[in-house]
């Protein structure tokens, strides 16, 4: 993954364990360098515990705490040094402060090269992990991107502006089984609590939710999607459109049309 | 509840684990007597074995016990930690998967939020979870279900109910949309 999640649901899916090891590893690449999506993963993690709410409440037995507390107490007594251990034994010589000073300099100093070795090294290594993890996802992206522009059946939509195809424009590279690709300019930022939704409207059924996104500074937006709900045999995707809803997405489309397009 | 417990009704969560980070150990008895019933409840729907929610419970308060000096206040409230922390302890157990060498405070960070210690917010937050769980579809909320509580990926869930796989990640992300927006509190 070369850049932040598309959407709000990747966090929770994260946070859920759902994702499949490669999406996984790639999502925790990312994480790693990114302050931003750790903090929305960690909004995810609250979000979500708030579902063992559901659960209806159980007391545990009492002989559990018992037992925790007996473990805890242990714990506590086996940390306090006894009077015995504190004796002095026949080392005792040996760590007269000025020797121990002595010892403690030079293994300060030993670690201390080590440490700067091994920080190095670590970081040559953390450098060279993320470039093949960001060449690794970049190729990755590129044949997506390549095979859905290149298709023979890859079906190409324009998307203008319902009123008036002048100003935003968006076009779908749409594929059933390799995916989908949208790219949108000249949108304007959506309002504070607004996002918009990206739709695909099947031939039979209800539209299903693409994404939601938000445009940058210059009013372009793009998603990629390399796999797709099934459709029923017989389905087609019959046209896509970009609508202005709710933070955070809808289940079906409430906000006015954006953009609409059907394929040729 | 005890006395001591008593002693530490008006405390809050974050007063009692500076207490515990100076090895207080009533303070914890006091943790536990406020948060081991949603614990105990959330690891035994996981686990359904009394021994092994036994075993993770213990582990879970334990745990606290020896991190509490790291335990960053600002960093998330406690009872969503506490969550967090026990469902991977119950899913690692049930899958037989390792814990991560780091189990520690970072891996279960979770965002600071309002308090919800008072006793009226709480059974407010029970009744919109419970709501939104029961609004959501049949269907999107077995697949919620099968990867909250069996930690289940898209994969397993695909291969356990016959569904395709794309079917079954625009369910489940339909249902966190539905939750998500349930949740905001």
């Amino acid at each position: 993954m070369n850049g932040h999640p598309q959407f709000d649901e990747d966090f929770d899916l994260y946070a859920l364990g759902a994702l499949d090891a490669q999406e996984r590893a790639g999502m925790q690449s990312h994480l790693e360098g990114c302050i931003a999506c750790s903090e929305k993963l960690a909004e995810a993690r609250r979000r979500l515990a708030l579902a063992a709410l559901s659960v209806p409440e159980v007391r545990p037995p009492e002989h559990i705490k018992r037992r925790l507390m007996d473990r805890i107490h242990r714990e506590s007594a086996a940390a306090i040094p006894s009077v015995r251990e504190q004796k002095p034994s026949r080392f005792a010589l040996w760590l007269q402060p000025a020797f121990a000073w002595t010892c403690a300099a030079c293994i300060a100093v030993v670690a201390s090269i080590l440490a700067f070795h091994n920080s190095r090294l670590q970081q040559t290594l953390d450098a060279e992990h993320q470039q093949m993890l960001a060449l690794q996802n970049s190729a990755a992206h590129d044949r997506t991107v390549s095979s859905l522009l290149t298709g023979s059946d890859t079906q190409r939509v324009l998307l203008t502006q319902a009123a008036d195809s002048s100003r935003p424009e968006a076009r779908v590279y749409y594929h059933p089984s390799r995916g989908m690709l949208f790219y949108a300019t000249n949108l304007p930022l959506a309002p504070n609590d607004r996002v918009y939704q990206l739709w695909l409207v099947p031939s039979q059924g209800s539209p299903i939710s693409a994404g939601v996104f938000q445009p940058n500074p210059k009013g372009e937006a793009s998603i990629i999607l390399p796999t797709l709900p099934t459709l029923p045999p017989g389905v087609t995707a019959k046209a896509f459109a970009v609508t202005l809803e709710p933070a955070g997405g809808v289940p079906q489309p409430t906000g006015p049309k954006i953009l609409v397009g059907a394929p040729a | 509840m005890s006395g001591t417990a008593h002693a530490f009704e008006q405390e809050s969560d974050a007063g009692l684990v500076s207490r515990i980070a100076s090895q207080d150990e009533a303070a914890l008895a006091a943790l536990y007597d406020r948060h081991s019933g949603i614990l105990y409840s959330l690891v035994r729907r996981i686990l359904r074995d009394e021994s092994a929610s036994e075993e993770v419970l213990q582990d879970v308060f334990l745990h606290l016990w020896r991190i509490a000096p790291r335990f960053d206040q600002q960093r998330g409230e406690l009872r969503s930690w506490l969550l967090v922390m026990a469902r991977n302890r119950a899913i690692s157990y049930l899958r037989k998967r390792p814990l991560p060498e780091s189990d520690d405070v970072e891996l279960y960070a979770v965002s600071s939020t309002e308090r919800q210690d008072v006793v009226v917010v709480q059974n407010d937050l029970i009744a919109k979870v419970r709501r939104a769980m029961s609004q959501l579809p049949g269907e999107q909320c077995s697949l919620f279900e099968m990867a909250y509580f069996e930690g289940m990926t898209h994969s397993e869930i695909a291969d356990r109910t016959g569904q395709p796989l794309g079917t079954v990640k625009t369910r489940l992300r339909t249902a966190l949309t539905s939750l998500r927006r349930a949740f905001q509190l």
